[in-house]
């Protein structure tokens, strides 16, 4: 009715002469309309029943020759043939068929293109008469490829025959093929024609397959590279070949790569090969439950490569006091650890544990067991529970486990079993650990005898004290010391020592001095027949202020290094020394004066490494931290050192702003090439190499503290 | 040499549209470098760009141009790319503000074309768009199917559990 009256208004015939609805020029209007109706409903329906491949009708032998002519072109439908199987590829015409990127194929043997991903005419078997193409010399990489095809083309497509040579005893003759080949791709055009609910030509209008012009690009582009068929969609994520994939995972931190790994299949190799690629450490939190799970662990995808096993022991008291202290750790401790277990396996509490649950063997054993299974894990460390930033999710927890546990246990049998516990693991031979890292206060035993530890050729001791509430170990630091230096002599055949000022994870350090490290070194100084490299780093943090010593108490620790440096420098190859000194030095005083002074000391010993061609390499953090670098301090410092180093005032460093500042410096240096980075400026003078500037403090997993502003290298100049 | 600069190379894109453009802008591709030194005579013989189409050569020689004065990375670059940072310039970030079908784009044809520099901004880019995102933002984000099992997803989140860094 409506159509009718607007389409004689549209008409504008004079309104007398429409007596009727049912006049000849409506029912002509109304059946066009219902024509454009059905024309307009049935690509629809089209496309809702396209994906379903119609099943084979018949299946016949082609030889080469015969294929030829199935390309697409007059009509004929498109077949390409994959490893002897022919597919009717058709539908996928806008690729397969005349002017499609993958044109080529059609008709002819694809195999070795698909699985070279190249469309070289030298992919296809030139000689249609000769033997097909065995592919035989391609590699596991391609096969793989050729087979993601085949999926493919099974998955999508009609196998209407197979492919034999010339000659086959399969092979039907031309005359009889061709005229069967015409009855069959008349009923295969009909097949196809019912199936797609179109005009049985075979040509669909380019837009009726569901790719556009500009998708069809990407895929061909896709396809010629990464070699297996995903998707012909819009160029998506998804779709990125692997190889740029793993770049892009390679920018992204873990919470991001597990949380990309949760996304679909398609990204989740990706993410889970650059997590397995990332260095991986094993934190062992000292609870029955964590001990339980350490099979788990170890047998897990992330576990296979994993580089180091930390021992997480003692936490002193005045960070539990600090994590109760917060009312949210407060709160999370009550709901969450009420009833975590609270046993250390060591010693009578080992005992205690498999008392208490009877599937735990010997915790011990579990865990050698399960350490077994790494078998690239060669390091071992120990270090605290503390809010640090290499700890991974069990560092909150496990502060306030260890506040229900320190509450129960006495502190003496703890601190015994977690060494014990940490000499077995080293000294286990089945376990195979040659680097040992204890990055906080060495834990100690009233009478602690230390096995040989021969198999040790990496130590990192962290010389770290505790304002414990009683101060046991501060006062009784002679003790400790006896106990440093028993450990370094136990370990003979150490070819790489570290020694660390202030550990990891401290909460509220007790100073102590580059003496101390000192002195260790000295006494010790006869142990290390291999001692390759060198380390002794005293690690500043920015708000506590260095004390500062006189030249005088100095220089003669700085004389305990220089004998200890000479006496290994035949088998020396590298020294760092971070802030050993420099930052006790009252620059201005001891410089301004005559006679030898700490720098010109210290700059001394780096000239004997030098001339040894030792590369050495001294750090001094003094300047971020201190507010009181003055230019003097400085100009003394390049008056000492033979370099011109000019000054700068700390505020340009700061917020990464320097570019300024460091200008500026290397208009004052004189004779020495400069060069502003993003790190900063490095400067080389003669044979001295300045950096000002900041360092990645990535290199020995010691936290974020290593933020040194002035380096100086020697050496490799 | 000094006339290096002003040379132009004839390029074809994969739909067959011609763009001339400046020798030392299309030589921040080392695929088209090395076809010119191959070729040896530069500016006659077009060069075709197989894979790449017109629109996203017109952009990817947007940046070369932009970029066309960088210095030529040294051997070095490859350790320092790998640093973990994703600070990107403040041009090359406007430049990747397209749709995400043109980044991905960009990304195939800069590999294709092997322009490192420009491939390492378009990676840095996703990675910035999927950082700190949920497995839930990161599929909005890159109209992503999620076609896990609930068993394999509930696989998964038990697997990340253990590096979970809280």
């Amino acid at each position: 009715m409506a159509d009718g009256s607007t389409m004689n208004s549209s008409e504008a015939p004079p309104a007398a002469e429409v007596a009727t609805i049912a006049t000849p020029i409506n029912l002509i209007l109304l059946s066009l309309f219902m024509v454009l109706v059905y024309m307009r409903l049935r690509p629809k329906k089209t496309a809702a029943t396209l994906p379903q491949a119609p099943p084979p009708t018949v299946f016949k032998i082609f030889t080469p020759p015969q294929l030829l002519p199935y390309n697409g072109t007059n009509s004929m439908p498109v077949y390409l043939a994959v490893r002897g199987k022919i597919f009717d590829v058709t539908p996928g015409r806008n690729f397969y068929g005349p002017g499609g990127p993958y044109q080529n194929f059609a008709g002819r043997d694809a195999s070795r293109g698909l699985a070279c991903g190249s469309f070289d005419p030298e992919m296809l078997t030139e000689d249609l008469n000769g033997p097909l193409d065995k592919l035989e010399d391609l590699g596991g990489e391609e096969m793989e490829a050729l087979r993601g095809w085949e999926e493919r083309f099974n998955e999508k497509y009609l196998v209407v025959g197979k492919l034999v040579p010339v000659g086959h005893a399969e092979a039907e003759p031309d005359e009889k093929a061709s005229s069967r080949n015409k009855q069959f791709r008349r009923r295969n055009n009909r097949n196809r024609a019912r199936q797609q609910a179109s005009k049985p030509v075979l040509r669909p209008a380019p837009r009726q397959q569901s790719y556009s012009p500009h998708a069809m690009v990407y895929h061909h582009t896709r396809k010629r590279r990464l070699q297996t068929p995903k998707s012909q969609a819009k160029a998506r994520m998804t779709d990125l070949p692997d190889e740029l994939l793993l770049q892009i995972t390679d920018m992204l931190e873990i919470p991001s790569l597990l949380n990309l790994r949760l996304t679909c299949t398609s990204l989740a190799p990706a993410a889970l090969t650059e997590i397995q690629s990332r260095k991986k450490i094993l934190y062992l939190h000292p609870s029955a439950s964590a001990l339980r799970a350490v099979p788990d662990i170890c047998a897990h995808p992330f576990g296979q490569g994993v580089e180091e096993v930390v021992l997480l022991g003692h936490v002193p008291l005045g960070e539990i006091d600090q994590a109760l202290k917060s009312d949210h750790a407060g709160k999370r401790l009550r709901s969450k650890f009420a009833t975590w277990p609270l046993v250390f396996p060591t010693g009578k509490s080992l005992a205690r544990a498999s008392s208490e649950d009877d599937g735990l063997k010997s915790t011990y054993d579990v865990l050698v067991e399960s350490l077994r299974k790494l078998p690239e894990c060669r390091h071992i460390s120990y270090q605290i529970c503390a809010p640090d930033p290499g700890i991974n999710r069990v560092q909150d927890s496990t502060i306030q486990t260890f506040a229900k546990k320190y509450m129960n246990a006495p502190k003496d049998e703890t601190r015994t079993g977690d060494m014990e516990m940490l000499l077995n693991l080293v000294n286990d031979p089945s376990l195979g650990f040659n680097a040992l890292s204890i990055r906080t206060t060495l834990p100690m035993a009233p009478q602690m005898i230390f096995p040989d530890l021969q198999n040790l050729t990496r130590l990192e001791l962290a010389l770290d004290l505790y304002s414990d509430p009683d101060q046991l170990y501060w006062i009784e630091h002679h003790k400790y010391r006896m106990a440093c230096m028993e450990l370094l002599q136990s370990a003979t055949n150490l070819e790489i020592l570290t020694l660390v000022l202030e550990g990891t994870g401290k909460i509220k350090p007790v100073r102590l001095m580059p003496t101390h490290a000192l002195e260790l070194i000295q006494l010790t100084a006869y142990t290390w027949k291999n001692l390759k490299h060198l380390a002794l780093r005293h690690l500043q943090d920015e708000w506590h202020q260095p004390p500062q010593r006189p030249a005088s108490q100095i220089l003669p620790d700085l004389g305990h290094l220089k004998a200890f440096l000479q006496r290994h420098t035949s088998t020396l190859e590298s020294v760092r020394l971070d802030n050993i000194l420099f930052v006790e030095m009252p620059f201005a005083n001891s410089l301004s004066a005559q006679g030898p002074s700490a720098v010109r000391t210290m700059v001394s010993i780096v000239d004997i490494f030098r001339q040894a061609k030792v590369p050495c390499e001294y750090i001094v953090n003094r300047f971020r931290h201190h507010q009181y670098c003055k230019k003097k301090e400085l100009d003394d410092l390049a008056r000492c050192t033979g370099c011109d180093c000019g000054w700068y005032t700390p505020r340009y460093i700061d917020g990464g702003t320097t570019c300024e500042g460091f200008e500026r410096l290397v208009e004052r240096i004189e004779g020495g090439r400069g060069d502003v980075t993003e790190q900063g400026l490095s400067v080389e003078a003669g044979e001295r190499e300045w950096v000002f500037g900041w360092r990645d403090g990535e290199d020995e997993g010691l936290g974020e503290l290593e933020k040194g502003l002035v380096v100086l290298k020697v050496g490799e100049a | 040499m000094a006339s290096e600069g002003e040379q132009t190379v004839k390029l074809v894109s994969s739909d067959n549209v011609e763009i001339v453009t400046e020798r030392k802008v299309a030589e921040r591709s080392m695929l088209i470098k090395n076809m010119i030194e191959d070729l040896g005579a530069p500016g006659e013989e077009p060069i075709p760009i197989m894979n790449v189409s017109e629109a996203v050569l017109r952009k990817v020689l947007e940046w070369c141009t932009h970029h066309k004065n960088d210095p030529a990375p040294s051997q070095d670059d490859d350790a320092d790319s790998r640093k973990k940072t994703t600070d990107i310039e403040d041009w090359d970030q406007k430049f990747m503000q397209v749709d995400q079908e043109m980044l991905f784009e960009i990304i195939l044809a800069a590999n294709y074309m092997d322009i490192k520099a420009l491939l390492d901004v378009g990676c840095k880019t996703v990675a910035n768009m999927i950082k700190g995102k949920s497995p839930e933002e990161i599929r909005k984000t890159f109209n992503i199917q999620n076609d896990f099992t609930p068993e394999e997803e509930d696989q998964i989140r038990r697997e990340n559990e253990w590096a979970e860094d809280r």
